[in-house]
């Protein structure tokens, strides 16, 4: 054998070595006197631009809490986050590792509504409540996952109604769906949303899909114009946006867009001009109300842990009100029920009747029942200039839920 | 069949046995026990990892018989999985069908499907085969999205519930890794076995010269047809293990990219036996453990912009570096080296 094969062997071997060796000592130290919390999140994978930012959410609002309010009744909190990066065997195995973890995780939040649905049943198996991003697959039928928004079809019917109310011309309005052809980006072409639309006289005059990894999207659009629509309708993220727009006015076509989650500063930044007058739905209060006590005290924070722009998103603010109903439920359990009583049990059954929550006395409202594990209000937002400008106040959505859920 | 100079066989059993030395046994029954207890003795993240392994290795052990000694390649392996998968994900969660009569039948319709995308192969070789392959890649999900949505969710996740095998419900990895380890050791039984069958010889001649195969007597649209079936019938056990292990599948699951690091795998395992598949399989998935946990340590040594490009673009990187390095230095892969290392122990201390 000659030696340069033998050292090929043997660095082989120490790879296999080390890849056995290292999850291990990656592990984290036993912190019994701590609450855990683990949220496996999408930071480098392709939703990554989109839910990235909920990791210094998280991180800064736990900051906050462990601080400013002193944990839960003086014990801090440790959240820990991994990265998935959008591979779903990854996820699970993260998963996996967390509920190995001393002390056990209480609350676990998945960054991708797929992985929140493929986890749905294994969490409510090992006794643990999932915060997720909200479909209806990750929610229902109801097991110990709560979402962090209303479902995508609630904000859209939420959107539409707001386009019907608004609509100043003798004719229906004509809308024109064009999408992702991925789950999050069909959330919003349900049968549900389709009789409503109608049942308020809304015309949806064409449903196009296209590629998350599609720049050009010309023939979807010239199809939607041929029908006439008056507003084009999507959900979806950065790109997709843009894609949209940059087709919209390659073909001169002046239309605006309602983008049901989410249009928001990420995005924008990337070409303000073409977003002008476009509508979004979020279900937390805005970057841009500068005047707001709950927006001052996250920018005070986003500032002082040094935040870049690509940090500034909806998903941050999500982050900060996933934080901290998570620790209002805990403390409510706590006060309630005793040390003795905090269990998964009593903080579903607190989770499930929270009602008008809001926390840091207004970033959003947060109320939850046994029947929805999904917020029930949101608010709508215009562009203007690099601004998202809120529209109206927080609204209640409608019951969307897939009938069989009922 | 090499074997150590003075082991003779004596009757015509030996002569056929897979396992032929005391050793083998040995390292065989060890291995197993091994394996058995290995549940015990690692955590719920690497277990995982040990379960998606197992998987891999059953895919990637049809792409053995398919490429390795059929010679035909397909980049559509992901999307016969898909197909598995689904149809598991159908019985169970839809038609409440027992386990044993799901298993088979996501095997035999992910068989089916690699059938039909086999054709071809009697007219086209090579990079245009390997086109054609890849039609499936794009169609399947297509049909998995559009086709009858209401029952396969479309683009949504479809959510598996865990199975039961006579009362136990495979919800925990320790069990599922029993269920892998039990199907992978079985997939890997047939595959050996199958090459030294006259199927599995009628493959090799078509692999090394297809013309002259045919002038010997071998049916080479039949032939090639069943190892395309042979290899879809591996994607769908796969598959289906996968979607159950999952708990839930989508069609976002079963990328192309995943399709080429299959074959990615087999060629850095080597793919002229079994064991190269267990070996592209366990150093592929691990190199992407090991990049994941070096990434961290490597990123503050660069500025923030630059170090998280190099966190992000590393796991692509270097599966290139390592596929281009074995491909230039050691294209009979890892169970190549693995053969020079047992040979050079075989006769130590003597250099030759």
């Amino acid at each position: 054998m000659r030696k340069g094969s033998q050292i090929f062997t043997l660095v082989t071997i120490f790879i296999m070595f080390l890849v056995i060796a290292f999850p291990e000592i990656s592990l984290g130290a036993d912190k019994p006197e701590t609450i855990r919390t683990v949220n496996i999140l999408d930071l480098t994978g392709p939703y990554a631009p989109v839910t990235g930012p909920l990791a210094p959410g998280l991180e800064d609002a736990w900051k906050y809490i462990n601080t400013e309010l002193g944990g839960v009744h003086g014990v801090k909190v440790d959240s820990i986050t991994k990265d998935f990066a959008g591979k779903m065997p990854l996820g699970l195995s993260m998963y996996n590792e967390a509920i190995t973890m001393q002390p056990k995780p209480l609350f676990v939040t998945p960054g991708s509504s797929p992985l929140g649905a493929a986890l749905r049943e294994r969490i409510k198996e090992d006794n643990l409540i999932c915060v997720t991003a909200t479909s209806n697959e990750a929610i229902y039928p109801r097991a110990h996952s709560f979402g962090v928004y209303p479902l995508y079809v609630e904000m859209a019917a939420l959107g539409v109604k707001y386009l019907k109310d608004n609509w100043k011309e003798n004719r229906p309005l004509r809308i024109g769906i064009i999408t992702w052809d991925t789950g999050y980006g069909r959330a919003i072409i349900t049968d549900e949303f389709m009789e409503y639309a109608k049942s308020i006289g809304v015309e949806i005059v064409g449903t196009e899909v296209f590629g998350i990894r599609e720049a050009d999207v010309t023939s979807q659009l010239l199809r939607l114009r041929e029908k006439k629509a008056d507003w084009l309708m999507s959900n979806l993220a950065a790109s997709g946006a843009v894609a949209i727009k940059k087709g919209c006015k390659t073909m001169g076509w002046d239309i605006n867009l309602y983008n049901c989650f989410v249009t928001e500063w990420g995005t924008v930044n990337l070409a303000p001009p073409l977003f002008q007058g476009d509508i979004t739905t979020f279900p937390v209060k805005s970057f841009d109300e500068t005047d707001d006590p709950s927006i001052q005290k996250v920018t005070q924070f986003f500032k002082a842990n040094n935040r870049t722009i690509k940090d500034k998103s909806v998903f941050y603010l999500i982050g900060w009100q996933t934080a901290l109903v998570e620790h209002h439920v805990m403390k409510a359990v706590v006060d309630k029920h005793g040390w003795n009583g905090f269990n998964t049990k009593n903080l579903i059954e607190e989770l499930s009747h929270l009602t008008e929550f809001k926390p840091l006395d207004g970033l959003s409202e947060v109320t939850y029942s046994p029947e929805r594990y999904t917020m029930r209000k949101a608010r709508l937002y215009k562009i203007k200039d690099t601004q998202v400008i809120p529209l109206t106040d927080f609204l209640e959505v409608l019951d969307m839920r897939p009938k069989e859920y009922r | 069949m090499w074997r150590p100079c003075g082991v003779f066989d004596t009757n015509y059993d030996k002569d056929q046995a897979i396992i032929r030395t005391q050793r083998q046994w040995a390292a065989v029954l060890g291995g197993l026990m091994a394996a058995g207890l290995l549940p015990y003795l690692i955590g719920g993240a690497i277990l995982n990892t040990c379960n998606l392994i197992l998987i891999t290795v059953i895919s990637v052990l049809g792409l053995y018989i398919l490429t390795g000694m059929t010679g035909q390649i397909s980049l559509g392996q992901t999307a016969f999985m898909a197909i598995g998968a689904y149809v598991m994900g159908l019985m169970v969660e839809h038609w409440h069908l027992n386990f044993w009569l799901a298993l088979p039948s996501a095997m035999l319709a992910s068989g089916l499907a690699g059938l039909i995308f086999g054709i071809p192969s009697l007219r086209i070789k090579g990079f245009y085969l390997a086109m054609a392959t890849l039609a499936a890649q794009f169609i399947i999900p297509w049909l998995i999205v559009n086709v009858r949505p209401d029952l396969t969710g479309g683009t949504d996740t479809l959510v598996i519930p865990a199975p039961s095998i006579g009362g136990l419900v495979l919800n925990t990895q320790t069990r599922m890794f029993y269920l892998c380890l039990v199907l992978a050791v079985a997939g890997t039984y047939y595959a050996k076995n199958l090459q030294r069958s006259r199927i599995g010889r009628a493959f090799i001649a078509i692999r090394d010269n297809d013309l002259a195969a045919e002038s010997m007597g071998v049916g080479i649209f039949r032939y090639k047809l069943l190892s395309f079936f042979i290899c879809s019938v591996y994607a769908g056990l796969a598959g289906a293990l996968y979607g159950i292990w999952m708990r839930g599948v989508s069609v976002e699951h079963f990328t192309l990219s995943e399709s080429i690091w299959l074959l990615g795998m087999l060629i850095v395992g080597g793919m002229s036996s079994p064991a190269g598949v267990w070996f592209g399989a366990v150093f592929i998935r691990g190199l992407d453990i090991l990049v994941r946990y070096i990434g961290p340590f490597i990123e503050p040594y660069f500025s923030a912009d630059v170090g998280a490009a190099v966190k992000l673009g590393m796991a692509p990187v270097v599966f290139g570096v390592v596929g281009l390095l074995f491909l230039i230095f050691e294209p009979k892969g890892l169970y190549r080296i693995w053969e020079r290392f047992k040979n050079y122990y075989r006769l130590w201390p003597f250099s030759y």
